[in-house]
């Protein structure tokens, strides 16, 4: 439920587009690791200084590192000035103002002891700093400890508001929600057991992108692209999420992972949902999201029997990035020499339902390919008569619609027009949008928007249960799949490529290609 | 609107410095020195303002921006807004035009500033046109916008609003900034008026602010009535920062109690060299906004300052409510730029104040509860330039109901 505390504050009323939340304490669980140094901690110091945190605002992090309050606050200063996104804009007096109002706790957070000092800090900064029993629950620690750690949450019996309908309780649950359907459905299984579904808040930070929640209003704020945003008109949509990095020293994990899991189940399912989905009455997190659930229940299941129709499974070689010859994954840190762990996928997948029949979304993601570029293309039909056949001898293209969400991120669109000429020559344009040509600035970074509506209680940028499990459920089978199949199937690449020459023939059958990007 | 260029060169297209922009001269100029981040194309000279020659004219100035040997980048023309700004001397009308090239760098739009010398001789209605282009990093294209100039003196000035109505992007909204002292539109601007969707004025900038806010009031008040028009006010937007760190003191339950049993409220600012010459407009706003969100009534007129303090006298209920006015003429130690102290009634009181430090761009905020460790922090605070003001105004078409409840306050007060 939205946050309405602040709003019954008179002085607040009319104050524009500044979205400050009721004031409140934030646990992170994982403090001294990588997300809370690289991401939440800058994050959060960019909300201060710009005067969005509330007053009273507190940060506990809770770790095994042997911290003291200092040491932390000490260790969280030099993150933010290391790892913010323009370290020069970082103020000194702000940051110190910021790194007081952090505290942190040394346990074992995997015992249930751990917790009753944890309540107690949280109750002693309700009384000193007013935060009034508001507290989020940040879960930055690796996915195994999520489970023991909101069990051990609602034991301890900080799960629940401490005064319901005055104060909130809410839990940040970052990607990967599980590795399988069976996984999902357990860690959901845990979280249910201490918090209400409108408690949790799993964050996928793609959704916090600006050029994502664009996708919404490009859609649905405007009259003339939703008439036409269906299979009367459409022929095809490509989702490219592509990386030229490769696993930069997360063999471990990636071994583990694949890109499946790391980037098509969460990034590429939600732009897919997003894409695809029906109008929700209102941009509301309830509505947004049910309409989401409903396309992803409507994707057809990838047929297995014909796997190579519908899927490609990748793998980096060696070869060249940005003027420097990198290695193959294989002999990547901590990656097997017969890894069968895909780099890139690329699926055919189709929506079963009214609007969407019969229209294929290709979809792609990969590390190391030509460059990093995350684009959204959809392409419209031809017209149904060529009325210049006679006069022109030039294949007329087909509209274009792309939608770039980095870098770079805008929107163009391509359409045929007639080149000066006393002959009938007919010649593609584009026509393009920039968002920073035409509005200047720097957006927040995703992190800021999603810790921000964390604490405003709006779960509209964030996955549902449901979202997560229909995720699963439609490529757990590919992945069990796979596992079977070992190394077989599976096409290396070169590093810098746009990805085994199997992806352009998945197109290719069907008389398609990959927009070039 | 967006559209891309491409045509043959043209040997007209000449930079000049945005620094210096010099309306009134000629064609086929040498390149002056340019700022890093902008250039300005122009491809006119001040000429009898008729509307279809400035027409043609920009689409020659497009083709030749777009195919230009010495332009490095490609040529994207944007606009999301028609730009218009009003003057009433060519010296504000060249301070004008260079601030103009600043708000295009974020604000994409065609910019027409009309320059109006009704008592200048002899009778001259011209125009000159340019295109103000924000230079990107090597590859990416460049941005560039029109800015046409309108030189209207004597009677030609009821001739303005043809020239300007034309000339105005279809479909796109209309912003009209109003840079002449006081907001007193002339008949001449009439036309103009009815096709604006927002009006921005700097009461910062008004010699007798309350006075003329009152007078702002009643024209806020008409201009709504009949036109529907919005109105932003610069000098209201260079308080947002503080309004919300005030009112941010009151989020909490406990503070939030707090805020009906205010008693004392002050303002404290140095006059020195940060003063912006708006601290009385500031604080008048300030106090009208909290008499207004907490319905405290003025108990009698606003009179102009004669001294350094001034005491405000309102009522909440039955309760008394005191504003103090406290203007600090010392200069040789300043210790805050400017201070605000809300305390309640109750005993011990709860005491809430923001401070702009010294510390340039500070601000500290400071909350004590009774019976509570105070709650201190600080924040940045950015005084945003005139530039940066106007293209966060641009943001909003919108009305800003507080702003007009605010005026109406004013206007009640001044007329006790």
């Amino acid at each position: 439920m939205p946050d309405t505390s602040v709003a019954l504050n008179p002085l607040r009323e009319g104050m524009r587009i500044r979205r400050t939340p009721s004031p409140c304490s934030m646990v992170i669980f994982g403090a001294s690791g990588d997300l809370t140094q690289r991401k939440l901690i800058p994050a959060l110091y960019y909300l201060h200084r710009e005067r969005l945190l509330p007053q009273g605002f507190s940060v506990i992090g809770c770790g095994k590192t042997p911290y003291d309050n200092e040491k932390f606050r000490g260790a969280m200063a030099d993150a933010v000035r290391k790892f913010s996104e323009q370290p020069s804009s970082v103020d000194e007096s702000s940051l110190r103002s910021f790194t007081e109002s952090l505290y942190y706790l040394t346990d074992n957070f995997g015992d249930r002891k751990a917790y009753t000092q944890l309540g107690s800090l949280l109750g002693s900064l309700d009384r000193e700093r007013g935060t009034s029993g508001n507290r989020l629950f940040y879960l930055a620690t690796p996915p195994s400890a999520f489970p023991v750690t909101i069990g051990h949450l609602g034991s301890a019996g900080l799960a629940a508001p401490e005064d319901p309908g005055k104060s909130w309780t809410r839990v940040v649950i970052e990607k990967p929600f599980g590795h399988d359907l069976e996984s999902a459905r357990k860690l959901t299984t845990a979280v249910n057991t201490a918090f209400k579904e409108e408690q949790v808040y799993r964050i996928d930070h793609y959704l916090g992108k600006e050029t994502v929640q664009n996708l919404l209003v490009f859609r649905f704020a405007n009259g003339i692209f939703e008439p036409i945003w269906n299979r009367r008109y459409i022929d095809h949509i490509e989702i490219t999420v592509a990386e030229d990095l490769g696993v930069e020293g997360r063999g471990r994990y990636y071994e583990e992972a694949g890109l499946l899991r790391d980037m098509i189940q969460n990034h590429v399912m939600s732009v897919l949902s997003l894409v695809a989905m029906e109008a929700p009455a209102s941009f509301d997190a309830v509505e947004v999201r049910d309409e989401k659930a409903k396309v992803m229940r409507a994707v057809r299941p990838i047929d297995l029997d014909n796997l190579g129709d519908f899927v490609v499974r990748g793998q980096y070689g060696e070869g060249w990035i940005r003027g420097e010859k990198v290695p193959a994954y294989r002999t990547e840190p901590n990656v097997a020499p017969k890894s069968a762990t895909e780099t890139f996928a690329a699926l055919k997948l189709f929506i079963d339902n009214w609007r969407w029949a019969d229209v294929p979304f290709y979809v792609r993601s990969g590390k190391r390919l030509a460059k990093r570029v995350s684009e959204i293309v959809v392409q419209f039909r031809r017209v149904p008569h060529m009325v210049f056949g006679r006069q022109t001898q030039n294949p007329v293209e087909q509209n274009v619609l792309a939608m770039r969400i980095q870098p770079n991120e805008g929107i163009s669109i391509n359409f045929n027009a007639k080149f000066p000429a006393p002959i009938m020559e007919i010649r593609p344009v584009k026509m393009e949008f920039r968002y920073a040509e035409s509005f200047g600035g720097e957006p927040p970074s995703a992190y800021e928007t999603l810790l921000l509506d964390c604490m405003l209680g709006d779960q509209t940028l964030f996955n549902r249960e449901d979202a997560v499990e229909l995720a699963w459920q439609l490529l757990t089978p590919l992945l069990e799949r796979w596992k079977e199949d070992g190394e077989k199937g599976i096409q290396s690449y070169e590093s810098g490529s746009w990805g085994p020459e199997a992806a352009d023939r998945l197109l290719e059958q069907d008389g398609r290609r990959w927009h070039r990007l | 609107m967006f559209s891309g260029l491409r045509s043959k060169a043209d040997s007209s297209l000449a930079l000049r410095d945005r620094n210096n922009p010099q309306p009134g001269t000629h064609q086929g100029e040498e390149s002056l020195p340019v700022s890093k981040k902008f250039k300005s194309l122009t491809a006119g000279v001040l000429q009898p303002a008729n509307v279809p020659t400035l027409e043609e004219e920009l689409s020659d100035l497009w083709r030749a921006a777009a195919e230009s040997p010495r332009t490095e980048h490609p040529v994207m023309r944007a606009s999301v807004l028609t730009l218009l700004a009003f003057v009433e001397n060519e010296d504000e009308g060249r301070e004008t035009f260079n601030l103009i090239s600043h708000v295009i760098a974020q604000n994409p739009c065609r910019a027409i500033l009309m320059v109006a010398e009704p008592r200048e001789r002899p009778e001259d209605l011209s125009a000159w046109i340019s295109a103000q282009c924000h230079l990107p990093p090597s590859g990416a294209r460049q941005v560039c916008c029109e800015q046409i100039y309108v030189r209207a003196r004597g009677e030609a000035v009821s001739g303005l609003d043809n020239v300007v109505l034309p000339l105005i992007v279809p479909e796109l909204p209309v912003y009209l900034w109003w840079r002449a002292g006081r907001f007193v539109p002339p008949s001449f601007l009439d036309q103009v008026l009815r096709v604006t969707n927002r009006v921005l004025v700097d009461s910062g900038r008004f010699e007798e602010p309350e006075l003329d806010l009152a007078a702002l009031a009643r024209l806020v008040d008409r201009f709504r009535t009949t036109d529907g028009m919005a109105f932003s006010d610069l000098n209201w937007a260079r308080l947002t920062p503080c309004r919300e760190l005030i009112a941010q003191n009151f989020d909490s339950d406990e503070a939030r109690s707090c805020l009906q049993d205010l008693s004392e409220v002050s303002f404290e600012w140095q006059l020195g060299a940060h003063d912006t010459g708006s601290r009385t407009a500031h604080t008048l706003l300030l106090t009208a906004w909290l008499a207004s969100r907490l319905g405290w009534r003025p108990e009698g007129p606003i009179v102009p300052n004669t001294g350094p303090r001034r005491v405000l006298e309102f009522r909440r209920g039955d309760e008394p409510v005191r504003v103090e006015w406290v203007v600090q003429r010392e200069k040789s130690k300043p210790a805050t730029l400017f201070k605000v102290n809300l305390k309640t009634r109750s005993v011990p009181p709860a005491i809430f104040s923001v401070t702009e430090s010294m510390e340039e761009g500070i601000v500290r905020t400071k909350a004590e509860l009774p019976g509570r460790a105070p709650l201190e922090r600080t924040a940045r605070m950015v005084v945003m330039d005139e530039v940066e003001l106007v293209n966060e105004e641009l943001k909003f078409p919108e009305r800003d109901r507080i702003y007009e409840e605010v005026l109406a306050l004013i206007a009640r007060t001044v007329e006790l």
